[in-house]
This record gives C-alpha cells, structure tokens and sequence, in this order.
C-alpha cells in the first residue's frame, strides 16, 4: 500500500470499519512507516479527547425511574381500555410529579455523598445487560478494552485462583467522571471494583453499609479504588488485600 | 389505528432489551436537545413511542432502533420550534468544510489537533453544529456505533454515513482551533 493511501485510510482503520484485505496491508504499511504510526496515534488521541469531552455520564436516576415505572406500569395496565401507550404517557407525566416530590428529601441528603453514588452504580448494573461490557474471563481482553475507552490505564488482575475470577469489566461513573469498573464473581455473587485514579478530592479509606450492600474504598499505587457488594465485608476485605498485592503468578 | 398490545412476555422483551439502551438515549437527547431539561422530556417521548411501536423493532439489537426514534422526536419537534435556525445549518456547515479543505495544507499538517484538556471547547463546539453532525459524532465517538448502524440510527445510505461523520470532525476540529485562538485573544 502506497503511504498516501494509507493516510487516507487512518479515520476508516481506527473506527474498525476497513475489510479484512485492506486491514493486511494497511498494518503492513504501517509497521514500516513512522509517520503513519503518529499519524495513528495523534488521531486515537483526539478521538479520545472528544469522547471525554462529550461523555456526559449515565442517565439521571430520576429519568431512569420514571421510564422503568411507566414501562411496568403500562404492562400491568393493559387491560383498562386505554391504548397502553395513552396509559403509558399518563404513568410518564404522573410519575414524573410523584418522583420529585417523594425523592426530594433523600436527594438533599445525598448530595455530592459518593457513597451513595457507588451503591446506586452497583444496583444500576443489575439491569439487564448492564452489568458487564466487555465479558471476559481474560485479563488481557478486559484490560485493552477499558484503555481505549479510558484517560487512564487501570490495572486488572483475575484472582480465579483465590476464589475471586474476574468476569468482565465496564465504565461507569463515580462523581460524574469515568472510572473502570471490574467485575468479579463470588460464588453467585457478583463484586464491582470502581478504580479511578487519586485525585485531589478526600480520599477513602472508608467503609459503608446500605440495606445489606457493602462497600470499602481505599488508596492505593495512584488509584482510589472501590469494592461494592453484597458479599460479607471480610470476603470484600480478601479482595481488597489481593488487588494491594497480588500474588506471584503461579504462587 | 388499533393499537397493538404488548403481552407479558413482550413487556418482558421491551425491557430486556430497550431499557438497556437509556444512557445511550439520554447521552444522544442531551446533545440534540442541548440542555438536560429538555433531554429529559426527548427521552420520556421517545420511550413513550418505543412502546408504542415496539413490533417495528427487529432483531435483537435494539439501540440503533431506539437512536433513530430519539432523533426522529428531535427532528419533528425542532421543525416545530425553530429552534434550528440559531445554529449553522447543514448547508452552512458542508460549505464551511469544503471551504477548510480548499485551504487545507496537505496532509492537515496545519490541523491542530484536539486534546484531552480542552473538554470545554469541544463542548461549545459541538453546540455550534447541526443536528446531522452532532448525532454522528456522538453516536460514533461516544457510543462506539459501527458505520451500518449509524445508517440505519440517522436513516442515511452508509456512504453519506462515512462523509458526514469525517467532515463533522473535522469541522469539530476546526471550531475548536478557533474558539481556542478566540479564547487567547479575549485574554490578551
């Protein structure tokens, strides 16, 4: 492949739609020519810099209530006579007014409280096909995933041998900005580990409780990191130790 | 029109696999609509009509159908409220790009590139242009949309697809490079 040809074909190959042929020689080109490599990178850069900048996080919950109660209400209503996507506007609007009003107290309380922030983001991913993004019990898999769609690279283990396999990874959000979230199993449970790197913002250590939920949060080689789940604290507090010290492969 | 009546088991379905899809909805709303408030509204309607029309979806892969009803509620209530014509149509912008390409030093060496710090400026950017750049760029950037996706999301041939898409980024790019240098000069 000709260099002109391939800088024209940069935008295609990083939005993963060049065919297969051109790909090989794409790549070919690419391995011997420095310019096209930064070229490449400059470009992954900026669409980087865009998705950040355009990312404005997961849906208010309120919304998330109101489209989740009119869509169950209507199923339950659809024998009252009125077509159900009548009743579902009704649910909608009426909804809508009942949510404000009721939540308002818990809101005012919540404000800027992380914790609750994790909890909620920890219940939220028991929708249907939220929990994970990438599913992979490969580390190598969920790792380049959560890099090309993150500012940061988070370290990910799988700790399959200590009782903790990794199952998958997603973003999330936690004070409205992107953290990675790795998700491992436990018995028939499931454990959210948010990481995101320090900032300046209070730090953990800390450790919470919500209606049989459990979180610890602590600091560590330039993260704050987060473990959610309704598994016991001790089990969350094994996890915690391995991600600070993994153990040697093999070991 | 009769209605058509979702049984239990496609109530099921709606959730399964709709509901999903709502932070991909809401990122979509609060970029046509430009504000949350009105995102909100977008959304709620465009579930609304999901429901509704729910027997049109086909397949398994509900979100560039659910796109496509959140941009068709924008573009009918745009029409409504003329709400577009603060903002450079897609006639302006496609001239503003061939006018950039004319210009353009080869290879874009000129292009200054957009960076992960100027978050602010991407954001006024975007608000600046139309409705045909914004929902690509954001369904493809944010939302990781394969090209035949955002055809069928945006109800464009695939080719129109890829041209739209690159020259929304580089007129994003180009925006951004001025508001940068405008900001400069405002300090100055």
């Amino acid at each position: 492949m000709q260099h002109a040809e391939a800088l024209s074909l940069i935008e295609t190959y990083a939005d993963g739609e060049l065919d297969a042929a051109r790909t090989r020689a794409f790549e070919a080109h690419l391995e011997t020519c420095t310019a096209c490599q930064q070229a490449l990178d400059a470009w992954t850069a900026e669409r980087k810099a865009v998705r950040t900048a355009l990312d404005v996080g997961p849906a208010p919950q309120t919304l998330r209530d109101q489209v989740r109660a009119a869509t169950a209400g209507a199923a339950m209503r659809r024998r009252s006579g009125l077509p159900a996507w009548a009743m579902q506007a009704a649910a909608l609007a009426g909804v809508a007014i009942l949510s404000s009003g009721a939540t308002f107290g818990l809101m005012q309380t919540a404000r800027d409280d992380r914790t609750q922030t994790l909890f909620d983001a920890h219940m939220r991913a028991e929708d249907p096909g939220r929990a994970i993004e990438v599913a992979s019990t490969d580390k190598h898999t969920v790792k380049p995933w959560l890099d090309a769609r993150l500012d940061f690279a988070p370290p990910v283990s799988d700790f399959a041998a200590q009782g903790f396999p990794l199952i998958g990874g997603r973003l999330d959000y936690v004070d409205g900005r992107r953290a990675a979230v790795m998700v491992y199993a436990r018995r028939k449970h499931m454990i959210d580990v948010f990481v995101r790197p320090s900032g300046d913002a209070a730090p953990p250590p800390l450790k919470a409780d919500r209606r049989g939920f459990h979180l610890i949060g602590w600091r560590h080689g330039g993260f704050d990191w987060w473990a959610v789940s309704d598994v016991d604290p001790a089990e969350l507090e094994s996890l915690h130790k391995l991600l600070e010290s993994p153990p040697a492969p093999g070991a | 029109m009769p209605e058509r009546l979702l049984d239990p088991t496609e109530a099921k379905r709606f959730e399964a696999l709709v509901l999903p899809h709502l932070d991909a909805a809401w990122r979509l709303a609060r970029w046509l609509t430009r504000n949350e408030a009105d995102a909100e509204d977008l959304v709620q309607e465009a579930y609304v009509r999901a429901w509704r029309f729910f027997s049109s979806l086909r397949g398994d892969d509900a979100k560039p159908w659910l796109m496509r009803i959140v941009r068709n509620c924008w573009f009918s209530r745009a029409r409504t409220e003329a709400a577009r014509g603060k903002h450079t149509s897609l006639e302006e912008a496609e001239t503003e790009v061939e006018t950039m390409l004319q210009s353009d030093a080869p290879d874009g060496a000129e292009r200054r590139l957009i960076r992960l710090e100027d978050t602010a400026l991407v954001r006024r950017a975007l608000d600046g242009l139309p409705d045909e750049y914004r929902e690509v760029l954001v369904l493809r950037e944010v939302e990781d949309m394969a090209y035949r996706d955002l055809a069928e999301a945006t109800g464009v041939p695939i080719g129109t697809v890829m041209s739209r898409l690159s020259r929304a980024r580089k007129l994003l790019g180009e925006r951004v490079k001025r508001l940068s240098v405008e900001a400069v000069d405002a300090a100055r």
